[in-house]
């Protein structure tokens, strides 16, 4: 019993309650992750940076110096090494920026998705809702605090997709062939993350039901296997039917027979193995009772990872999309400039 | 009263109310079943239809980069328009069950879960089910050990407070030791060993002179010990299989046992949007300890028990929100002897509801 007491107490131990939206909720996580890397390699740079400027130091007291060219030449070789670790640092900070400024829009997008959400059902709800109101309130310093950037990297194209001042109808023709190519690799790229999407959502909604299956069969303890119950003979119909009452005789017909509960009350349990030749000579009772104890609900049938898979999948789909249509804006124009041409000529 | 409660809540579920508290994860089935043995008797079956509600409610309370804590409340009830006899009136199940779980990144490698829980199960005019109160608490530890395998240490307290006389109380205690191979999302493997102590709230027998069997002062204490292993793996299906092998030492006469488990679980896809989920587990248990000198009615037979349970359910969803659920279950459950197991089938056809 204390342990149903342990249990009542940690369930009203009052554990705080932070209501945000799943997909808010991965998405500031991501984002913390990424704030995380981002400070890490800081701090890595801070620390290479330190190390080059120390070494710096060294080179130039060895070449002031007589000492021997070895020591400078390992000292160069080594501030070279450091030279290249700090490229490489930078380029991860870049590559980090970028993919951090993506998942901050999404984040954007995901607050404003869920801000007019709320303001929609207050707007219709007849009373004021103190935990939406507390929650808009929330979601709008959150969503201020990400600021209104614009994602420069998104709409960018590279120099072959420009026409330049020199090029001509052949050369223009060949970018837009190289564009079309790159519209149709973008094309199939989209289809290929979207029927991956699909996958993963039905694997999803699979999980799913198969805890939601075994859940219930669990609740009414349809899983459990039936073991048996011995008694000794003293809880023989005759007994059960003079001290349990009239009820009990129908149980004892159908072998069922509260076998341990009479042989309390009749105090068997004092008897000792002497008394047993005392003993009536009946015989072993038999009953039968669910087997408890056994757990069915699988464990691990969670789906975080696939919630997350799909998340970025889709983020990565709307990027492919974005990319294709600012590629089929380019062919557009390629095709407005190559007829102005082919008119001019004509 | 509490059943009208139910289906005003049922009513409120067709009617398609919006969720009162947002965030809040909840999943409904409602449904009729008709069962051919719902009393489970070995002899004369008494057939009946019967109402079924189901419902599961889940929110995460807290989801950060440290861990997560999720509640969790699921309520089930049952009602057999038939009684067990032939003047009873319906025979009611009521089970209430709420979970509070959790999980904690100790380290990168290293995680702890535990869940508490609470169950409450009702039982009115059925000597078929019993009625018991249970707190449980479930401790784990999870050590990531690098290139997909993975440690696991497991701890599970429970104790149940039988409702009514026929079933006694029972106190339990689970140490186990798993290990895990999951190479990917979709492939999982697992190997384990757990110890079961189970003490009951009743004394153990002892064997005696002239086939006797005898209570003695101590009260009976199960040690059972449960090697088992498992895979699961996602291809179109989802498919899990477990096999256990169970040996239980009493200190209580007739109760020792060897048992061998068997489980599958499947979920797929099949066509038109319906989805399909078998459960099917089988265990052969034999009473190592023969009784002593049983009457003529009473053979070694009674030594093996055997439950089969095959369950298959086809779903469909109908929209976000709505969804139709048909589902066949067969059991058989009890001692091997001929005649002394019961079977049952149903039938049972649902409308599922997520909000």
């Amino acid at each position: 019993m204390y342990l149903i007491f342990l249990t009542v107490l940690s369930l009203s131990s009052g554990v705080p309650v932070s209501a945000a939206e799943n997909d808010i909720a991965v998405l500031e996580a991501e984002h913390g992750a990424f704030a995380l890397y981002h400070d890490s390699l800081t701090v890595e740079r801070q620390h290479l940076v330190w190390r080059a400027d120390s070494l710096s130091v060294v080179i130039d007291s060895l070449k002031g110096s007589d000492s021997s060219s070895g020591d400078l030449e390992e000292a160069l070789l080594a501030s070279l090494v450091l030279v290249q670790w700090l490229v490489q640092v930078d380029q991860r900070m870049d590559s980090l920026a970028v993919r951090w400024e993506v998942q901050r829009e999404d984040l954007r997008r995901a607050y404003d998705f869920d801000i007019g959400r709320l303001i929609q059902e207050l707007s219709h709800s007849q009373r004021p809702d103190r935990n939406k109101l507390r929650r808009l309130r929330i979601y709008q310093e959150a969503r201020d605090g990400l600021g209104t950037r614009i994602v420069p990297s998104r709409m960018q194209y590279a120099g072959q997709m420009d026409i330049g001042p020199d090029d001509g109808p052949d050369e223009i023709s060949q970018k837009l062939e190289l564009m079309e190519n790159i519209a149709a690799r973008l094309k199939y790229e989209t289809l290929d993350a979207e029927f991956c999407i699909k996958q993963l959502k039905v694997e999803q909604r699979l999980r799913q039901e198969m805890t939601f299956f075994t859940q219930e069969i669990s609740l009414f303890d349809e899983h459990l296997p039936e073991g048996r119950i011995l008694d000794h003979g003293r809880s023989s119909e005759a007994v059960l039917s003079q001290e349990i009452g009239p009820g009990a005789a129908e149980i004892a017909e159908v072998g069922f027979a509260d076998a341990v509960e009479v042989s309390q009350e009749s105090g068997v349990a004092q008897v000792d193995f002497a008394d047993a030749a005392e003993m009536p000579q009946d015989d072993v009772l038999l009953n039968r009772e669910a087997v408890r104890g056994e757990h069915l609900v699988p464990e691990n049938i969670n789906e975080k990872g696939i919630v997350l898979e799909i998340h970025k999948l889709t983020t990565r789909c709307r990027e492919l999309r974005e990319l294709e249509m600012v590629i089929q804006e380019r062919i557009g124009v390629f095709h407005v400039r190559l007829q102005q041409i082919v008119e001019g000529q004509e | 009263m509490r059943s009208r409660r139910i289906w005003v809540l049922a009513l409120l579920l067709i009617g398609g109310s919006q969720c009162p508290v947002a965030g809040l994860g909840l999943r409904a089935i409602v449904g009729v079943e008709y069962d051919d043995n719902p009393f489970e008797v070995s002899g004369k079956r008494r057939q009946s239809w019967g109402n079924r509600f189901y419902l599961h409610a889940s929110e995460r309370l807290v989801h950060a980069a440290w861990g997560e804590v999720q509640l969790q409340h699921q309520v089930g009830f049952k009602r057999f328009w038939k009684g067990e006899g032939e003047a009873d009136q319906y025979g009611d199940v009521l089970a209430n069950q709420l979970e509070l779980a959790g999980l904690v990144k100790l380290h990168q490698r290293l995680r702890f879960n535990w869940s508490s829980a609470l169950k409450v199960k009702d039982v009115r005019r059925l000597t078929s089910e019993d009625s018991y109160l249970r707190g449980a608490l479930h401790l784990g530890l999870t050590g990531h050990l690098g290139k997909g395998w993975a440690g696991l240490m497991q701890y599970s307290r429970s104790s149940d407070d039988g409702r009514e006389r026929q079933i006694a109380d029972i106190s339990f205690h689970r140490l186990g030791f798993e290990l895990v191979y999951q190479p990917s999302r979709q492939m999982r493997g697992n190997l384990g060993v757990h110890w079961r102590f189970l003490n009951y709230d009743r004394p153990a027998l002892a064997a005696a002179l002239h086939g006797l069997l005898l209570p003695i002062d101590e009260e009976q204490a199960d040690r059972l010990r449960e090697l088992s292993a498992g895979i699961q793996f996602f291809r179109g299906a989802l498919v899990r299989l477990n096999y256990a092998f169970l040996d239980n030492h009493s200190n209580s006469t007739g109760y020792s046992f060897a048992a061998h488990r068997t489980q599958v679980l499947l979920s797929r896809h099949i066509a038109a949007g319906i989805d399909g989920q078998l459960f099917l587990t089988t265990q052969l248990r034999r009473y190592n300890q023969e009784k002593v000198e049983t009457r003529p009615l009473f053979t070694s037979e009674e030594d093996e028990y055997e439950q089969q349970m095959f369950s298959l359910k086809l779903s469909r969803q109908l929209n976000e929100r709505y969804g139709v659920s048909s589902q066949y279950r067969h059991s058989r459950n009890g001692s091997r002897q001929d005649g002394d197991a019961f079977r049952k089938n149903v039938y049972s056809l649902a409308l599922e509801f997520a909000l």
